[in-house]
């Protein structure tokens, strides 16, 4: 009966119920497949026996390093949309940006806020920052979703002076030799006068620039799209550069060197060794998971530490590509885009999402786990 | 959700995405590309489009036809609502439209999978979210294109970001562009209504909510979602008007625009007639309901006609 009502209705309004149930399907599908949303992927700073790093939940936490206890939380009235950097620690300051568009100076051993830049929230006197910042000489350098680099006075936040790029920069930047080098997503590598802002030089990598460059004896080393590219760090010359057979193969992490050779991970799951003075690759270690990586290959000895996009933690040898362990599947609650932070053989990584754990490198088994949504250890 | 997402990646997405990039590739601008994919788009969803708008327009004027019989069947059960059920569910099945998902109601829903896969490529491609763009590689087809050189797009189209979120522009621009969506998307369900269809006072009413609450929805729905977005469906809309009006006839507009108000009819008073005023026009939705009364009120003069002829007679 009431399906013969259900019917007769539906007869009648058949045009109003289909395209409701699209409305609802387009809602619905609008969250499945395809493109992502994004909720952030701040790594772990460790300074003093206390952690930071920035939860899902768009805050910035500090925890004991040794337990996991629970010691303060900034904002607490509010979240800071995402927080993609990782904390950095300079002399009791914890410096970081957020994705709306602030970038903070909090007292690290409390969490209260010594400046913020800008004083309020301003799109066009900062767009939403990606990359860690880089504090060195008492100045903190950064970029944003603005296309432009800052320098910030360290103690008070006043600019000292800005670069315009060609497109956002999610490059942190490194320092040598009182010259700033950050890459964008313009496929440009920037090397500026890190007192006054000048450009030395800039070299078109032919791809987008997502990773931040390493620099190791006078070289630079930094993935553009599929190719790593190793230049001349003075005057911007190439030197050599690797590039993968596969044009999907993007690089984004941070490479790394033991001075013999260059390790990095790639967003098709496969991680590199090349000889660090003519790019020659020394292996390569696909996960079967085929996970994006953008982690860094943390190094202790021969051993390095990377996480990847299947919620795993790795364990490689250095001198042969070989897994030593490997997390078990999904031990982490979410994915990893973040790089570990490895002291004292504990490995601190936070997942996407309110988790981070610590975890003994010997083994990858589980020292400790907080939940920071709930302020409590991980239920599970 | 992961069988689903991998069904939509594969049939919807990922087809989508390296055409959007291939059209970018060769037109240098994401806005224009998103125009031309838009065009194609259309061109190739046409027969789909007419063969759905024949479907309701037949079941349209089937319903139409069956109005007397349906009015005769309310006024014989009016009191019996279980009886007064079967007999309609009875005359519905005699004349094959006890189906309420028919061939033309489910083309309807042929645009929004696209839609919604335009959503998802613009957000991709624009790279807001680093998570966004990070995972674009995985739904390139290998070695069909020279990424490297593509990524990211040039975004920026008529002085807009195209990845932008419109809710985050300054109030000229929102109010403009959301206009134009709900204005386009009106239009073009305005068009595709039929007069038959106002004969059914609740088709009617169903069909004017629907006229509302349709562009409303999807201007919502683009206010918090990047502006290129809001560009593809402008061109999706204005592609539709252009393929009603050129398949249908133009008649169409005549619904949007609000009708005047008919002059009184003004006749020699004779001792036995009234003067046969019209009522007072309202507006588009409204016409055909106006063209209802002022055919009674047609018959109403027919009959005051015959009056003042036999009076003549006299």
């Amino acid at each position: 009966m009431v399906l013969q009502h259900v019917f007769v209705r539906s007869v009648i309004i058949n045009k109003f119920i289909v395209l409701i149930l699209a409305l609802v399907g387009l809602a619905v599908l609008t969250a499945c497949g395809g493109a992502p949303g994004g909720t952030g992927w701040s790594g772990a700073a460790i300074s003093n026996n206390s952690l930071y790093f920035g939860g899902a939940n768009a805050k910035i936490y500090a925890l004991d390093a040794a337990t996991g206890a629970f010691k303060w939380e900034y904002p607490t009235d509010k979240n800071l949309n995402s927080v993609y950097a990782t904390p950095v620690i300079d002399n009791g300051t914890l410096y970081v940006g957020s994705y709306d568009g602030v970038f903070h100076a909090l007292d690290a051993n409390t969490g209260a806020l010594r400046w913020q830049y800008p004083a309020q929230p301003d799109p066009s006197a900062l767009g939403p920052v990606v990359p860690t910042a880089l504090v060195a000489n008492g100045i903190v350098y950064f970029g944003d979703n603005n296309h432009k680099f800052y320098a910030l006075d360290a103690a008070s936040g006043a600019k000292k002076w800005e670069f315009s790029a060609d497109n956002k920069i999610w490059s942190a930047a490194v320092f040598d030799n009182g010259t700033v080098y950050f890459g964008s997503l313009d496929h440009h590598l920037y090397a500026l006068d890190a007192a006054t802002g000048a450009k030395k030089w800039d070299y078109d990598a032919g791809g987008l620039i997502a990773g931040t460059p390493l620099i190791a004896n006078g070289t630079l080393y930094v993935g553009a799209q599929n190719k790593l590219v190793a230049l001349d760090a003075a005057a911007g010359m190439l030197k050599w550069e690797f590039k993968s057979d596969n044009p999907n193969e993007w690089i984004w992490a941070h490479p790394t060197t033991d001075n013999k050779a260059i390790y990095f991970g790639t967003l098709t799951g496969n991680v590199y060794a090349l000889n660090a003075a003519n790019g020659d690759k020394l292996w390569t270690l696909p996960l079967a998971s085929k996970a994006e990586i953008r982690s860094e290959v943390v190094m202790d000895g021969d051993t390095g530490y990377f996480g990847a996009s299947d919620q795993n933690v790795y364990a490689v040898t250095l001198s042969n590509g070989q897994l030593k362990w490997k997390t078990p599947d999904k031990a982490l609650a979410g994915p990893i885009y973040t790089s570990p932070t490895l002291v004292d053989g504990i490995l601190y990584i936070p997942a996407q999402g309110n988790n981070i754990y610590a975890l003994n490198a010997a083994d990858g088994s589980r020292k400790w786990c907080f939940d920071a949504g709930n302020h409590q250890a991980c239920a599970n | 959700m992961d069988i689903i997402s991998f069904l939509f990646n594969t049939i919807v997405y990922n087809p989508m995405l390296n055409a959007m990039l291939f059209l970018y590739s060769i037109i240098g601008n994401y806005g224009v590309a998103i125009i031309v994919f838009t065009l194609l788009i259309g061109v190739a969803t046409m027969p789909f489009r007419i063969k759905s708008q024949q479907s309701m327009k037949a079941q349209q004027e089937k319903m139409a036809a069956l109005k007397p019989k349906l009015d005769e069947i309310k006024k014989k059960y009016k009191d019996n609502p279980q009886q007064l059920q079967q007999a309609q569910m009875k005359l519905y099945q005699e004349h094959g439209m006890a189906n309420p998902f028919n061939a033309g109601c489910l083309l309807t829903l042929l645009p929004f999978p696209i839609f919604i896969g335009m959503y998802q490529v613009i957000i991709a491609v624009m790279g807001d979210r680093p998570e966004q763009l990070m995972q674009l590689p995985q739904h390139l087809y290998p070695n069909f294109l020279n990424v490297a050189a593509l990524i990211p797009v040039k975004s920026t189209f008529l002085g807009l970001d195209l990845g932008a979120i419109l809710s985050t522009q300054n109030m000229v621009i929102v109010a403009v562009v959301i206009a134009l969506v709900v204005g386009a998307q009106f239009v073009q369900t305005k068009m595709m209504q039929t007069p038959t269809a106002a004969l059914d006072p609740q088709q009617a009413q169903m069909n004017q909510s629907m006229t509302m609450i349709m562009p409303l929805m999807f201007g919502f729905f683009v206010y918090n979602a990047p502006i290129g977005l809001s560009l593809y469906w402008i061109t999706f809309s204005v592609i539709g008007i252009l393929q009603q009006g050129l398949t249908g006839g133009w008649s169409g507009l005549a619904n949007i625009l609000p009708k005047p108000a008919p002059q009184p009819v003004r006749t020699k008073r004779s001792k036995d007639s009234t003067p046969s005023i019209p009522p007072p026009a309202s507006d588009a939705s409204n016409g055909n309901k106006n063209d209802l009364v002022a055919s009674t009120d047609g018959s109403t003069a027919n009959a005051n006609k015959g009056k003042k002829k036999s009076g003549k007679k006299r």
